[in-house]
Parts: structure tokens; sequence; C-alpha cells
């Protein structure tokens, strides 16, 4: 069995605004193993962001974790709870950017424009280990040329505007894993860059991934991405998990509606170009107005009335590392005929 | 070189759109040029879907919006089949008085649904604006028109009274598509014009895209990164590199055979939607990034980056776009002898 390295337990966010309170996570559970990359898959407003920033405590105001917890397994197997520590503490200072590294989408707006990359990179190695700055300047150049960035020492002195977006990425990326940290949140690293740089980031994480027996938390909403680097995966819909488990079972046997509609609704290459795509009817439910009963079954081709949308559908364990949060799968569906 | 064909709606010849780059301060001289589109050749034939790929940078927005004469291009001339005259028209000659009759004809679909609609605009008044800019009065024959546009993308008519703030991204791209539509355009530009949406909602557009075409008998220049979408709706693709057209051809043939290193960089760098296949084929790593349009390389652009480059011609020579069989157009030296897979070696 392979070590968790974080457990997601029930995790609540509210969002208090001022129209009501935005039930922005509705229970999310969750495991990250050691050494695997994990994706967080869903559209926009499905929370998957919002789970990525709870696991930093760094939710964005007036955002914060009603309940539920996160607990994380250091080397020592100490384990600490996320949920419960103060975003400003002590121990999440210790944590964030140390054992967890985090790379942001927008690589223009997650980089300071005044001060030199390499200095950007080399100040979490000042502030968790006290480096003298020659020792980290070394350990800055070392990285650079880890992560891709073509000749590191005149690098070093550049400011981001004068990098391509390719190359920025890659800065927010030594950024994140300068202090190897033990898991690496990426909230969309990719989402902003072309399709060739892409394919190098994605390799160049695989790699590092390899090399430094590091987990990943990687968060997209592209299925294409998701293929390619995942060993688990995670299935957000309107803030909660409609389904998790691993990659090949995802994508090959997938048992809620949702994760159905959602693969059959991508363009494939080489695809009957005849057939129109299939469609999932409806859009997103606006966070103030989710439905009753199960989140998605205004949408849902399987709805069954009086059930769906009365009660809110437990989480079911269709087999070990397989959940699933429907009514109608398992033996239930066997029963019905479909 | 170019075939003038009885069905072709647009003709772009040697189009060119070079930015000047100024030095700062007070003189602002002009330093260098951002050729952002050089020297770029194709037609668009009446009813088919001609996509243009390509990475950020590449020149293919540029291209789109000197089709619409948003940018007054620096050389080359975009020649409409107009309907009524039977004759080529140049579009880049005429005054934005003589141009007034094809703004109807060619409308262009934007990439952001949020950025594109005036928020203080009713859709009614959003999507019967060209309308009442031609000269349509405003009456209740209008409104009847704007409700019947809104029917066609699958907006309900009672919506014309509000304002966009209350739609979703997929509704609001669908308010946009109505508002091109409300002329009776021949040409449509959509640049980027599902990028922004989530997938199921990308799916809906799509399929909409695709049934307003076969009921207008539409012709669309889509103008888009993404390859799946592509090679799902397109009958032909044209890919650009740095302001350049470097290959133009049937999507099936592009997908399966194509002719450019760079076309197959493309197709290979595509993240397919399948765990199964993340270790066949090999994926090719393009080195470097993407060249400076204000610092092209010599030669064949791509020269510095294609894992096939001679190091010699490649460096020197430019190579023109030409024809090659099977009705397509490529612009490398060595196009016919190169072994380049495509999709299906791709997936397995």
């Amino acid at each position: 069995m392979d070590e968790t390295i974080v457990e997601v337990d029930d995790l609540r966010v509210d969002f208090p605004v001022m129209a009501g309170t935005i039930h922005a996570l509705q229970g999310v559970n969750f495991a990250l193993r050691r050494s695997k990359t994990t994706c967080i898959v869903g559209e926009s407003g499905s929370g998957k962001s919002v789970t990525a920033r709870s696991l930093m405590q760094i939710l964005q105001r007036p955002g914060r974790i009603a309940s539920g917890s996160i607990r994380y397994r250091d080397d020592d197997g100490k384990i600490t709870d996320i949920a419960a520590q103060a975003a400003g503490g002590r121990t999440m200072r210790a944590i964030r950017g140390r054992e967890i590294g985090m790379v942001f989408q927008e690589p223009m707006t997650s980089l300071s424009p005044v001060h030199r990359i390499g200095e950007q990179i080399m100040e979490p190695l000042q502030l968790h280990f006290g480096l003298p700055k020659r020792e980290a300047r070394e350990r800055v150049l070392d990285m650079m040329a880890k992560v891709g960035i073509p000749n590191p020492t005149q690098r070093f002195d550049n400011y981001p505007f004068q990098l391509s977006g390719g190359l920025r990425q890659r800065v927010v990326i030594a950024i994140a894993l300068i202090c190897q940290p033990r898991l690496l949140i990426a909230d969309e690293p990719t989402t902003a860059l072309d399709v060739t740089t892409q394919a190098n980031i994605l390799d160049l994480l695989r790699q590092l991934q390899d090399e430094m027996k590091m987990s990943v938390m990687f968060i997209t909403h592209d299925l294409g991405v998701v293929a390619e680097i995942a060993d688990d995966v995670v299935v957000m819909y309107a803030g909660s998990v409609a389904e998790s488990a691993d990659v090949d079972t995802i994508f090959h046997a997938p048992q809620h509606p949702y994760t159905r509609a959602l693969l059959q609704s991508v363009p494939r290459l080489s695809a009957d170009k005849n057939q129109p795509l299939a469609t999932i009817r409806g859009m997103v439910p606006h966070p103030l107005a989710r439905p009753q009963g199960c989140v998605f079954h205004p949408r849902c081709d399987r709805f069954l009335p009086g059930t769906c949308d009365a009660v809110e559908p437990p989480t079911v364990a269709v087999a070990p590392e397989h959940a699933v949060k429907c009514i109608r799968v398992g033996p239930d569906l066997e029963d019905i005929g479909l | 070189m170019k075939e003038t064909m009885a069905d072709t709606i647009l003709e772009v010849e040697n189009l060119s759109m070079h930015f000047p780059v100024t030095s700062a301060g007070v003189l602002r001289r002009v330093v260098g040029q951002v050729k952002a589109v050089d020297g770029v050749s194709f037609s668009v034939r009446e009813g088919e879907t001609l996509s243009v790929v390509g990475e950020s940078g590449c020149g293919k927005t540029t291209l789109g919006r000197c089709i619409m004469r948003m940018y007054e291009p620096t050389a080359g001339s975009i020649r409409y089949q107009d309907e009524n005259a039977g004759e080529m028209v140049d579009l880049t000659r005429l005054d934005t008085k003589s141009l007034r009759p094809y703004r109807g004809a060619i409308r262009m679909i934007f990439q952001d649904p949020y950025a594109s609609l005036n928020p203080r605009m009713t859709v009614e008044e959003i999507v019967g604006e060209p309308l009442i800019l031609s000269g349509h009065p405003r009456d209740e024959a209008l409104r009847q028109r704007i409700g019947d546009l809104l029917e066609q993308v699958g907006l309900r008519r009672q919506f014309m009274a509000r304002y966009p703030h209350a739609f979703s991204g997929g509704e609001r791209q669908r308010i946009g598509i109505a508002r091109a539509l409300s002329l009776n355009p021949r040409l449509l530009v959509a640049d980027e014009a599902v990028s922004a949406l989530d997938v199921s909602v990308q799916a809906q557009t799509i399929n909409l895209l695709r049934k307003l075409q076969i009921e207008y008998k539409l012709t669309y220049l889509f103008i888009a990164h993404d390859l799946s979408v592509v090679e799902y709706i397109s009958d032909r693709v044209a890919v650009m590199y740095v302001g350049k057209l470097v290959e133009l051809a049937p999507t099936e043939a592009l997908f399966t055979r194509p002719a450019h290193p760079y076309t197959e960089a493309l197709l290979s760098a595509v993240p397919l939607p399948d765990p199964r296949l993340r270790n066949r084929g090999k994926r090719i790593l393009l080195k470097g990034e993407i060249a400076d349009p204000s610092n092209v390389p010599s030669g064949c652009p791509f020269h510095n980056r294609c894992p096939y480059s001679d190091g010699a011609r490649c460096v020197k020579e430019v190579p023109a776009l030409r024809d090659i069989a099977g009705d397509r157009q490529v612009a490398c030296h060595y196009a016919e002898t190169l072994p380049l897979k495509g999709t299906a070696e791709l997936t397995g």
C-alpha cells in the first residue's frame, strides 16, 4: 500500500458574500499518495482552485474553512491538520514553500515585476534555511539549470519581463521546487501556455518528480493533460467530488454520469466528424443557487425523479480506491435495469 | 500558383502586417519591424471551414483582424467575391464608406465573451445594433428579428431585456454569435471563439456553429489553437509560424500525413485524452522558444528548432509556400522526403 501524504476529509469552505453564503466546497474527500500525481479536474466553478488554496491556507477573502480536516503527514510521520492552523501562524509558515510548494496559473502575475528572477528563486531558501547568500546562489543556479532555463548565470539577473511565457513558468516552478518540497500543488500551470511549451513543461515536471520523489497535485480542466500525467484523478463538480479513482478507471470505466458525459464531450483526434459532439445539457449551476439533492441532477441523463432531486447522494466506494458520489451506481443500477 | 476557383469567397494574397517598433523618447524613431503577418496567401472557399492554427505570436489573430480591416495591412490584397457584382473586390483598397456594404457580409465572433459585450447595453441593443446602424427602422419588426436571432442560437426571446451579466460564458458567446448573424453574413471570422469555454459548453457551442453553417450556408475562418477542436470542425487547416503560412491542407490529410515538421511537432504535442496512449509514439519536444517576430531567423523561420534541419539550405534559403499533391501547400524544402508522423501513428 502506498503511503498517504495528505488526507482531505469532509472539507467545507464558505465564502460569505453580500448575497448570501457561497458553499464553495461541500464536503470534499480525497487522499494524495506519496510520489504520485493526483489530478483534480473540473469545469469553472467546481471548486478545484479553492481546494488547492485550502491546502496552502491561502484562501482569498472572505473565504474560510468551515469544517473538515486536511491531515498532512510529514517525513517523521507526524500528522498536522492544516485546516485547523491559523493562516499566518508559525506552523503554516513552516509548511508553506518548504513542505508544500505551489505553482500558479499565471506566470505573469505570480512573479514580482521589480525583482530579479534569481533573487525571487533564492527568497524561499533564505527564509526557510537561512543559507548564506553565496551558497544560496549556487543552489539557485543549479535549480535554474534543472528546470531548463538556458544560461543560468546570465539569466539570474534578468527581470520577468525579459523572459517568454514558457521561461517565466519555469521560474515559477523553480521557486516552488527550490526547497525540495514533498508535495507540489500546481494550479493550471500550463493552461496559459502553447501546446509545444506545455509538452515541455509537463515533461519537466514528470522528470523532476521522479528525481525528487515528490507528490504532485495537479489542477486542470484539460482531460488530455490528465490522461498524460495522472496516477489518480479526482473529478469535481459544483463544490464536491463526483468521482475519484486511478486514471485508467476514470477514462475507461467511469461510473459517475458527469465523468462519462465530460469524457464524451471532448473532441478527440480522429473521431467521427459527422456525429455532433455529445453535450451536457444546461450549465454549471450558480454557486448561490445550487439544486437540491444531487447537484448534477438537472443535467444528468440518469436522473431519477423523487430520489436524485430530494436527497444528497452518499459517496459509494464501488471498489477499493474508487469512490462515486451517485445514488445510481453499483448494485442499485442493476436493480433498475440500466 | 493560386487557383481562382469559381467558389472562392475570399482570396488573401501576399498579405503583410508589419508593426513598427519605435524608440523611447520624443523622437519615436522606427528602429525595427514586428512582422506579425508576413506575405501570407491563401483562399477561402464558399461554405467551408478553414481553420488557422499556430502558437501565440504566430500572427493568426492579426491575420483575422486584417481581414476585418481592423488593421490597415502593410502590403498585399484581400479580395472578396461580391455576390451581386460577381467580381472580386479588393477590401484593402476601399475607404471606410465604400467598405460599409461588406461589413455586413464578413462578421467576427470574438474570443472573450466577457469583454466583447458592452455591460451597459441590453441583449436587445447588442444584437440589434448592427441592424440599426445598417438602417433598419426601430420598429416591431426589429424586435421580431432580434427575437428570431436569439432563438436561432438557442436563447429565449424573453432574454432580450436582460444585461450581459445575467448570462453565463456559454450564453454570452451565443449572444455574440447572434450579433454576428444579424446582418446575414456570408463569412464569419471566429477568433478563438470556443477557447474560453468549459468543455461541456464548448461542445454545445461547436454543435451550434455547425448547425448554423448548414442552415445559412456560412463560411468560417476559424482561428484557434486547440487542435482537437480544429480537427473536428474544419474542412481545411492552415498552420502559421512566426507570421508565415507553413502548411495548408485538407484536415484529414494534414492530421494523417503532415508535410511540415512544425505541423508534426504541433500534432505530437497535443495531449491525448486516453491514459493508455501515454507511452505510445515518441513525443517531439521542440527545443527553444517560438521565434521573435521582430527578429525572425534567416532562411526557414523554423530551422533553429527543426529536428530535420540540414544546417545549410534551411539556414540560408527561405522556403516558399508551394503546391504539392493532394490540394495542399507547404513551405519546406524537404516536404516530399521527410518521414513525418501523423495522429494515426501517435494514437497507435
